[in-house]
C-alpha cells in the first residue's frame, strides 16, 4: 500500500492541510520544530489505525473546533485506490467511485495488526526505536519473525523452559530431593526396602519361636505328669487322716445307740399321729351337732311349701300360646286396615275399567289381547299405515311442485322467443360484415407496405447522393466503403423481405453481393462504385413499380369501404361501424343459444308433471289397503272399532293398567283372608286350655288372657324349684351326718392302738417315749451317713476294712511330715507351669504377630513404585530428549537458517557498516548479537555505542518492514528523524540505503535537519529513485524539490 | 489299570509382587494380594471337585527371595484341604522355591510330599491299587546348571510313569536356562508324562509318547503375561491320556491396542474405550489392561502431554474402581501419531524441518539416547531403569519425543 495523498481537514493545531501528491517511494517532510512535522505524521497514522484503545495521551482536538478529521488517498498492491477517511472516533473507506465499503482501514491494510505493532516496525522515532524487544512483541514476533523460520506462534525459550519445568517436576538430581515425582518415588521405595531388611529374619525367628515353643511344651508336659503323681500321693495321705477319724466316731456312736433300745418298736412320727388323732375326734364331734340342727330346720321347711299341679301340666299349651301371643296382636291390629285397603283397591279397578269404556267388565277386559305378539302386529300394521300415508303426501307435494315448474318452462319459452323476434327485425347481415372487415384489414396492410417503400426509397436516394460526392476520391476508395456497400445492400434484403417482397429482398442481396465482386475483382475502385450506383438505380426502379402496384390495391379497398379517402380518420369512422356490428352479431347468436335451451327445459317440465300425476294414484290406492288391514285386527282382538294408531300405545296401557289393579285386589283379598284365619284359630286353642284347667272359657280380650296365664304358670314353676331344692339339701345333710359319726369312731379305735403300742398308759408317758424314740433315729442315721461317706471315700468295702487294718498300724507324725513336703513340692510346680504358660503366650503372640507377615505387601508397593518409577523415568526421558532435539535444531537453525528479518537487517546493517558487523539472532535466548566480523567476536548490546545502536535498530526495522511485504499488504514506512546520531559518513551510507528501500517500500520521512534532506535528495539521485521533499511551516505544506 | 486323574501346575508364586502396575488403589492391591493364593485354592478346587488322585505341583510354590512367612503358611492352609480330600500332594522344588528354602517348622500335612534333591519316586495308590509312580526331582540351590532329566530314570514295574520336575527344556530364552534340557533327553528317560515348571506360558511340548506338559504359571503376575492361566486336567484311562486346561486365574492380563484415528474429542475417546473395557470384561474376575493407544489423529497433541494423559488413566481407573469384574488400566502406552507425516516435515526447510531430522539421527542411535539420558539421571534405580530399556525402548522416547515436540511446534502455529 502507497499513500498518494494526504487531506488533512483538523488535527491539532493543523488544519485544511493537503499534500495532493505524495511519492510512492521517498516522500521527505523538513520543517522545524513546532512546524507541525509530528502533528502530521500523527495524522497519518491516526487515520490508517486511529487511537490505542483506552489513549489518554494527545487526542489531537482540533484548535478550530470540532473533531479531528480528515483523509488518506492510498494506492493498494492490487491497484485498488482507496480513501481512509476519520472523523473522531468514525472511519470509513471509500471506494474511487465513491462507494462506502463496510470495513476498516486497519483490515484491509494489516488484518490483526494493530497501532502499536505498527508503530512499533513502521512508525518510528529516534525514541520508539530503542531496543530490540521489539522482535519479541507477540504481534511481531508470530505475524513477522518467526513466521519465516517455521516456528509460528511458538516461542522456543517458553517450550525450552516449559519442558525444564516438567522435567525438573519429575526429578531433579540432587539426593535431597523429595518433591519431584520420581525423587518422592525413590524415596518411598528405600523406605520400603529398609523395612523389608528390617524383615528379613523373619523366617528364622518364625523357625526361632517354633522351636523354643516346642521345648516350652514338652517341659509342661514334664511338670503335669509329676503334679498328678505328688497329688495323687497326697489324696491317699488325706484319705488315711479322714479314715482314722471316721472310725472313732462311729464307735462313739454305737455306745449311745445301745442306751435308747427301748424305744425302738415305737412307731415313726407316733407323737405327731397322736396329737392330729385328738384334734381330729373334736373337730367331727362339732361338725355332727351342726349338721343334725340345720337338718331339722329343712323338714320343717318343706312342710310347710303348696305348688299348683295342674298349671304345670299345662305348661307346654300355655307356652306355645305366649309365644303366638306377638303374632295375634299383629293380626288384630292388621285386620281392619288390611280391609279399608280391599275396599280402595276395588274402586280403582272399577275406574279403570271404565276408561277402557263405559261398558267394560272384567270378563271384556280379559278378552282384550295385549299380548307381544299382538302389540308387534299393530305397530307393524301402524307403520305401514303411516309409511302409506306418508307416501301419499310426498306423491301429493311432487305433483304440486312439478305442475308449477311446467308452468314456470311455458312463461320462459314465450318470452325468450318473443326477444328473438324483435332482435331479427334489426340484425345486420353476417356475410356483410366479413367482407367490410378483410377489406379494412387489407387496407391497412398496403398502406404499411407503401410506408416501407417510400422509405426504402428515401434511403437509396442518400446513399447514391454520398456514393456520389465520394467518386472523386475513388482511386483511393477506402476499406470502410466496402463495409457501407455490405451494410446498406443488407439492411435493404433485409427490408423488402420484412414487407414480404422476397424477389426484391433477393435482389438487393444479389447486387450487393456482385458489388462487392466486382469491386474486388476490378483492381480500379472507380469501376466498382459506377457499378454500385448503376445496380442501386435499378433498384430504386423496381420499387417505383411495386408503389404504384401498392396505389391501385389502396383504391380499390377504399371503394369497397365505400371511404372518401384512406386516410386515418376514415379508417377509424370505418373500424368503429364494424365494430358496432360485431357486437350485434353476437347479441343475436347469445339469443339463439337461451331459446333452445328454454324449450329444453319446457319438454323435461311436461314429462315430469305426468310421471308425479301417476305417481299419486298409486299412493292413495295403497294408503286404503293399509288402513283396511288395520281396521280387521282391532275387530279380530276386541279393541275399539275407531282406534287410530296415535291412540293404539295409550289405550294397550290404559288396558295393561287394568289388568295390574285387578291382580293387585286378587292378592290382596287372599292376605285378608289368612289374616282372620290366623285370629279365629288362636282364640280357639285358648279356650280349649282354659276348658282343660276349668276356667271360664268366654274370652273377650284373648291378649289378656294369655298373659294371665303365663304369670300363673311362672309362679307355679317357681314353687317346684324350691320344693326340689329342699329334697336335696336335707338328704344332702343326712348323708353326712352318717359320715361324721363313722369317721368319730375310726379316729377313737387308732388311739387307743398308738398307746398300747407305746406300752403307756395315759399321755405323759406316751410322750416320754417318743421323745426317747426321736434321739434313736438320729443316732442311727449319723452313723449310717458316716459309714456311707466312710465307703465312697475309701471305695468300697473291701477297701475300707484294708484301711481300717492299715490306719490301725499308721504312725501319725510321719504322715504329717510326708504331706507337708509333698505340699511345698506342688507350689513349686505350680509356679513353673504359670512361668511355662506365660512364655507360651508370648511366644504365640510373636507367632501370630510373625504371620501376618506384610512382606508379600512391601514387595507388591515395590513392584508398583518400580513401575511408577518406570513410567516416570520414562516421560521425563521424552522431555529430556524432546529438549535435547529442541536443541539441537535451535544450533542448526541459528547456524544455517537464520530468520529473514535477521537476513535483511544484517544485509543493511551491513550496508550501513560497510561491512564491519554481522546481525545474528539466537533463538533459544531470543535476542540479537552483534558479531564483529573482523575478529569474529559477539559485540553485547550494552557496548553498542548509540550511533550503532540506532544502526542495529533501524536495520531490524527495515528489516521486518521488508519481511512484512513479503507476508502482507506492504505498508509505509514513516521515519522521524532516525539519522541525527550517525555520523556523516553513515548518514550518507544509510541515506542510500534508505533509497534502496523506497524502491519497493514507501518511505515518509520527516526531519527538521536540511542536511538530512540533502542527503536524501542525492541519494535519491544517485540511485534514480523518484523523490518528493515537502517544506512545511505555518501550518502550511509546500514542495521544495 | 483303574482309571484315575490327577492335576498338574507349576510356578505357583504364591505372595509375589505383580510387576507392570501403576496407580494401583488399596482395594486392588488387596485383590492383586489374594490372586496367587486364590489361584492355587482353585486348583485344589479342581483336584477335589473332579476326585483327582494327586496333585503335582511342578516348582516355584512361591519366590524364597521376597522372604514371605505367609506363602508356605498359607500353602500349608490351602494344601490341607486337598490332603483332607484324599488327594496325595507332590512337590518338586524349583529355582525360586529350592529345597533348602522351604521351612522346616512349618510342618506340612501328611500327605504332601516334597521330593528330595537327588530323584525319588512314589507310589499312587487308587482303592488299594498302585495305578502310577510319580519320580520327582527338586532344586537344592537356585541355580542348577544340570541336566536333572538325565539322573531320572522310569521305576520298571510303573502301570504309569510321571516324572516331576522344574526345568527349561530346549533352552527357552525368555527364561532362565536352569536345569536345561532337551525333549530328546525327555524322551529317552521314558516317562509316560512330565509334569514341568518353570515357563509360565501353558504349552504342551509333546502330546504323546511321552506326554511333555508345562502347566505354566496359576497366576499371570507381569505385563506380558497376558491371557487365561491355570493348570492342567491330567485323566489316564488305559494308558491313554486326556489333557483338559482348567484357568485359574482370578485376574487375567490383556493387552488391547485402540487406534485414535478419526477421534476428534476426549469424550469421543472415552466411548470408545469404554466399548472396548465393556467387550474385555470378564463375568468371573478381574482384567489388568496393558492398553495401547496408537494410530493416528486430532487427540495426538493432547495424549502427548503427561498432564492430560493422567487424567484420562485417572478417569479410566475411576470407573473401575470397586468393581468386581474390573478392567483395571495397568499400563498405558502412548503410540500416537499426529496428522502429519514425519517424512514430509523432514523435507521442510525450516525449524520443524531441523527438529525432526534431529530426531531421526537419534533415534539410529540408541547409544547416544542412552548416554545422554543417564547422563541426567544420578541414582543407580533410574540409571537401571535406563540401562534395561533396550534399543526399541529407547528408539520409542525419540518417537514419543519427536511427536511431543511437534505437538508444541505444529499446534502454536
Amino acid at each position: 500500500m502507497r499513500i498518494e495523498k494526504v487531506q488533512l481537514e483538523a488535527f491539532g493545531a493543523l488544519h485544511n492541510l493537503m499534500v495532493e501528491r505524495l511519492s510512492p517511494h521517498l516522500t521527505v517532510f523538513l520543517g522545524a520544530n513546532e512546524s507541525g512535522k509530528t502533528t502530521l505524521k500523527e495524522f497519518i497514522i491516526w487515520v490508517l489505525f486511529g487511537f490505542e484503545r483506552g489513549h489518554k495521551g494527545n487526542k489531537y482536538e482540533p484548535v478550530v473546533g470540532g473533531r479531528p478529521r480528515g483523509r488518506v488517498v492510498v494506492r493498494m498492491a492490487d491497484g485498488r485506490r482507496l480513501t481512509f477517511e476519520r472523523v473522531g472516533t468514525k472511519e470509513a473507506v471509500f471506494t474511487e467511485k465513491g462507494e462506502r465499503l463496510d470495513v476498516s482501514p486497519s483490515s484491509i491494510m494489516a488484518p490483526g495488526f494493530d497501532r502499536h505493532s505498527f508503530e512499533r516496525v513502521f512508525a518510528v522515532g529516534l525514541d520508539e526505536m530503542q531496543g530490540v524487544d521489539v522482535l519479541t512483541e507477540e504481534g511481531v514476533r508470530t505475524r513477522l519473525f518467526a513466521a519465516g523460520g517455521g516456528l509460528g506462534r511458538l516461542s522456543l525459550a517458553k517450550l525450552m523452559s516449559d519442558l525444564q519445568t516438567a522435567m525438573d517436576r519429575m526429578y531433579k538430581r540432587s539426593r535431597r530431593a523429595t518433591q519431584p515425582k520420581l525423587n518422592s518415588c525413590l524415596s518411598k521405595l528405600h523406605e520400603i526396602r529398609k523395612r523389608l531388611a528390617q524383615s528379613r529374619s523373619l523366617l528364622q525367628d518364625y523357625e526361632q519361636v517354633c522351636a523354643e515353643v516346642e521345648d516350652i511344651r514338652a517341659r509342661q508336659e514334664r511338670l503335669r505328669e509329676e503334679r498328678v503323681a505328688l497329688q495323687r500321693r497326697i489324696s491317699r495321705l488325706e484319705l488315711l487322716g479322714r479314715m482314722r477319724r471316721g472310725l472313732a466316731r462311729l464307735r462313739q456312736l454305737d455306745e449311745e445307740i445301745a442306751k435308747l433300745r427301748h424305744a425302738e418298736q415305737l412307731p415313726a412320727k407316733a407323737e405327731t399321729r397322736f396329737e392330729k388323732l385328738k384334734d381330729r375326734i373334736q373337730t367331727l364331734q362339732r361338725e355332727l351337732d351342726n349338721e343334725v340342727a340345720d337338718l331339722t330346720a329343712k323338714q320343717q321347711e318343706l312342710n310347710k311349701l303348696a305348688v299348683r299341679e295342674e298349671l304345670l301340666q299345662q305348661a307346654q299349651r300355655i307356652e306355645r300360646l305366649r309365644r303366638e301371643r306377638a303374632a295375634l296382636e299383629r293380626s288384630l291390629n292388621d285386620i281392619s286396615e288390611l280391609k279399608e285397603e280391599a275396599k280402595r283397591l276395588r274402586t280403582e279397578l272399577d275406574q279403570a275399567l271404565r276408561q277402557i269404556g263405559p261398558d267394560t267388565t272384567e270378563a271384556l277386559l280379559e278378552k282384550i289381547d295385549i299380548s307381544v305378539v299382538v302389540v308387534d302386529e299393530a305397530q307393524r300394521l301402524m307403520d305401514e299405515l303411516k309409511d302409506a300415508e306418508e307416501r301419499l303426501r310426498q306423491a301429493q307435494n311432487a305433483k304440486e311442485q312439478a305442475e308449477k315448474r311446467l308452468s314456470e318452462a311455458r312463461s320462459n319459452y314465450a318470452s325468450i322467443e318473443q326477444e328473438l323476434k324483435q332482435m331479427l327485425a334489426r340484425a345486420p347481415d353476417e356475410q356483410e360484415f366479413r367482407r367490410r372487415s378483410d377489406a379494412l384489414q387489407n387496407l391497412r396492410t398496403l398502406l404499411a407496405q407503401r410506408g416501407n417503400i417510400e422509405q426504402s426509397l428515401k434511403t437509396l436516394g442518400m446513399t447514391e447522393a454520398a456514393l456520389q460526392r465520394t467518386q472523386p476520391t475513388a482511386s483511393a476508395l477506402p476499406s470502410w466503403l466496402f463495409v457501407l456497400i455490405l451494410v446498406v445492400g443488407l439492411a435493404l434484403a433485409a427490408l423488402l423481405a420484412g414487407v414480404k417482397q422476397y424477389a426484391g429482398a433477393m435482389v438487393a442481396a444479389a447486387a450487393t453481393i456482385s458489388m462487392l465482386l466486382l469491386l474486388r475483382k476490378t483492381s480500379p475502385q472507380k469501376d466498382a462504385l459506377s457499378q454500385v450506383l448503376a445496380n442501386m438505380e435499378s433498384q430504386k426502379e423496381n420499387l417505383r413499380c411495386r408503389l404504384n402496384d401498392i396505389q391501385r390495391q389502396l383504391h380499390a379497398c377504399v371503394e369497397a369501404l365505400q371511404l372518401k379517402t384512406a386516410d386515418e380518420a376514415e379508417l377509424a369512422k370505418a373500424e368503429n361501424a364494424l365494430q358496432q356490428m360485431r357486437e350485434e352479431l353476437e347479441q343475436l347468436r347469445r339469443l339463439k343459444e337461451r331459446l333452445a335451451a328454454a324449450a329444453d327445459e319446457l319438454k323435461k317440465a311436461e314429462k315430469e308433471f305426468n310421471e308425479a300425476d301417476k305417481a299419486l294414484r298409486t299412493a292413495k290406492a295403497r294408503q286404503q289397503q293399509a288402513l283396511d288391514r288395520w281396521r280387521s285386527f282391532l275387530l279380530a282382538h276386541h279393541f275399539p272399532e275407531n282406534l287410530r294408531e296415535q291412540g293404539f300405545s295409550t289405550f294397550v296401557q290404559i288396558v295393561e293398567n287394568a289388568h295390574i289393579k285387578k291382580r293387585n285386589l286378587i292378592q290382596h283379598e287372599k292376605r285378608v283372608q289368612k289374616v282372620q284365619n290366623h285370629i279365629d284359630a288362636t282364640t280357639g286353642e285358648l279356650k280349649a286350655l282354659l276348658s282343660a284347667l276349668g276356667r271360664d272359657t268366654a274370652v273377650t280380650d284373648p291378649l289378656a288372657t294369655i298373659d294371665n296365664l303365663v304369670r300363673d304358670l311362672e309362679e307355679a314353676k317357681t314353687q317346684q324349684a324350691q320344693r326340689e331344692k329342699l329334697q336335696e339339701e336335707i338328704a344332702r345333710i343326712k348323708e353326712k351326718v352318717e359320715r361324721l359319726q363313722k369317721d368319730l369312731r375310726e379316729a377313737g379305735e387308732e388311739l387307743t392302738s398308738l398307746m398300747k403300742a407305746a406300752g403307756a398308759e395315759n399321755e405323759d408317758s406316751f410322750y416320754a417315749v417318743c421323745r426317747d424314740h426321736d434321739t434313736l433315729q438320729s443316732l442311727k442315721e449319723k452313723r449310717a451317713n458316716l459309714m456311707q461317706d466312710l465307703l465312697e471315700d475309701v471305695g468300697g468295702e473291701e477297701a475300707f476294712r484294708r484301711l481300717a487294718e492299715e490306719v490301725e498300724q499308721l504312725d501319725i507324725s510321719q504322715q504329717q511330715q510326708e504331706e507337708t513336703e509333698i505340699r511345698e513340692r506342688l507350689e513349686q510346680i505350680e509356679q513353673e507351669e504359670e512361668e511355662a504358660a506365660r512364655r507360651l503366650g508370648e511366644l504365640q503372640q510373636m507367632m501370630k504377630e510373625l504371620e501376618k507377615d506384610a512382606t508379600g505387601r512391601l514387595h507388591q508397593e515395590i513392584a508398583q513404585i518400580e513401575e511408577e518409577l518406570r513410567e516416570g523415568v520414562k516421560d521425563w526421558a521424552v522431555y529430556a530428549v524432546c529438549r535435547q532435539l529442541l536443541r539441537q535444531a535451535k544450533e542448526i537453525y541459528e547456524k544455517e537458517r537464520q530468520p529473514e528479518v535477521i537476513k535483511y537487517g544484517n544485509d543493511f546493517l551491513s550496508h550501513i557498516t560497510d561491512g564491519r558487523y554481522r546481525l545474528l539472532w539466537s533463538v533459544e535466548g531470543e535476542e540479537v548479537r552483534l558479531e564483529s566480523l573482523s575478529d569474529g567476536t559477539y559485540k553485547e548490546e550494552v557496548k553498542w555505542s548509540s550511533g550503532l545502536a540506532d544502526q542495529v535498530y533501524l536495520s531490524v526495522r527495515l528489516g521486518l518492514a521488508r519481511e512484512w511485504a513479503n507476508l502482507a499488504e506492504p505498508l509505509p514506512l514513516v521515519l522521524d528523524d532516525v539519522l541525527v546520531r550517525f555520523d556523516p559518513q553513515r548518514q550518507r551510507a544509510c541515506a542510500r540505503m534508505l533509497t534502496e528501500v523506497a524502491k519497493s517500500l514507501q518511505i515518509l520521512l520527516f526531519t527538521c535537519h536540511p542536511s538530512t534532506m540533502e542527503h536524501l535528495l542525492q541519494a535519491a539521485r544517485d540511485v534514480g529513485v523518484n523523490a518528493l521533499f515537502y517544506e512545511l511551516s505555518d501550518s502550511s505544506c509546500v514542495t521544495i524539490k | 489299570m483303574e482309571e484315575f486323574c490327577f492335576v498338574h501346575c507349576a510356578d505357583l508364586h504364591l505372595d509375589s509382587p505383580f510387576s507392570g502396575i501403576g496407580g494401583v488403589s488399596s482395594w486392588l492391591a488387596s485383590r492383586l494380594r489374594e490372586a496367587t493364593f486364590n489361584a492355587f485354592s482353585r486348583v485344589v478346587d479342581v483336584a477335589v471337585e473332579n476326585g483327582a488322585a494327586a496333585i503335582l505341583i511342578a516348582g516355584d510354590v512361591f519366590d524364597s527371595e521376597y522372604g514371605s512367612l505367609s506363602a508356605q503358611l498359607r500353602f500349608r492352609h490351602i494344601v490341607s484341604r486337598a490332603t483332607e480330600a484324599g488327594i496325595a500332594v507332590f512337590v518338586a522344588c524349583g529355582n525360586h522355591d529350592p529345597r533348602k528354602d522351604w521351612m522346616s517348622k512349618v510342618r506340612l500335612p501328611d500327605g504332601v510330599h516334597i521330593f528330595a534333591t537327588e530323584p525319588e519316586t512314589r507310589r499312587l495308590v487308587v482303592n488299594g491299587e498302585v495305578v502310577a509312580t510319580i519320580t520327582g526331582v527338586s532344586f537344592g540351590r537356585r541355580a542348577v546348571r544340570t541336566n536333572l532329566v538325565r539322573k531320572m530314570r522310569r521305576p520298571q514295574d510303573s502301570p504309569f510313569a510321571v516324572a516331576v520336575l522344574h526345568c527349561n527344556v530346549g533352552g527357552i530364552r525368555e527364561h532362565d536356562n536352569y536345569a536345561p534340557c532337551t525333549l530328546e533327553d525327555l524322551r529317552s528317560s521314558r516317562f509316560d508324562y512330565y509334569a514341568l515348571g518353570h515357563i509360565h506360558k501353558p504349552q504342551i511340548l509333546s502330546e504323546r509318547d511321552p506326554c511333555v506338559v508345562y502347566s505354566g504359571t496359576t497366576q499371570g503376575r507381569a505385563v506380558d503375561e497376558t491371557g487365561e492361566r491355570g493348570c492342567f486336567l491330567v485323566r489316564v484311562r488305559s494308558g491313554e491320556v486326556l489333557l483338559q486346561f482348567v484357568p485359574t486365574s482370578s485376574v487375567v492380563w490383556q493387552k488391547k491396542s485402540v487406534a485414535i484415528d478419526g477421534l476428534e474429542t476426549v469424550d469421543d475417546l472415552l466411548e470408545r474405550l469404554q466399548d472396548v473395557f465393556d467387550d474385555l470384561r470378564k463375568d468371573n474376575g478381574g482384567v489388568l489392561l496393558h492398553l495401547v493407544l496408537e494410530g493416528s489423529g486430532a487427540l495426538n497433541d493432547m495424549l502427548r502431554r503427561e498432564e492430560d494423559r493422567e487424567d484420562i488413566l485417572e478417569q479410566l481407573r475411576e470407573w473401575e474402581e470397586g468393581r468386581d469384574d474390573f478392567v483395571w488400566t495397568a499400563r498405558l502406552d502412548v503410540k500416537t501419531r499426529g496428522l502429519l507425516d514425519t517424512d514430509e516435515l523432514a523435507q521442510r526447510q525450516d525449524f520443524v524441518g531441523d527438529f525432526v531430522r534431529a530426531a531421526m539421527r537419534l533415534k539410529d542411535d540408541p547409544q547416544k539416547v542412552k548416554d545422554l539420558l543417564l547422563e541426567g539421571l544420578a541414582q543407580r534405580e533410574l540409571r537401571q531403569i535406563v540401562e534395561q530399556m533396550g534399543q526399541d525402548g529407547l528408539r520409542e522416547v525419540v518417537e514419543a519425543a519427536l511427536e511431543l515436540g511437534l505437538s508444541h511446534l505444529l499446534s502454536e502455529g
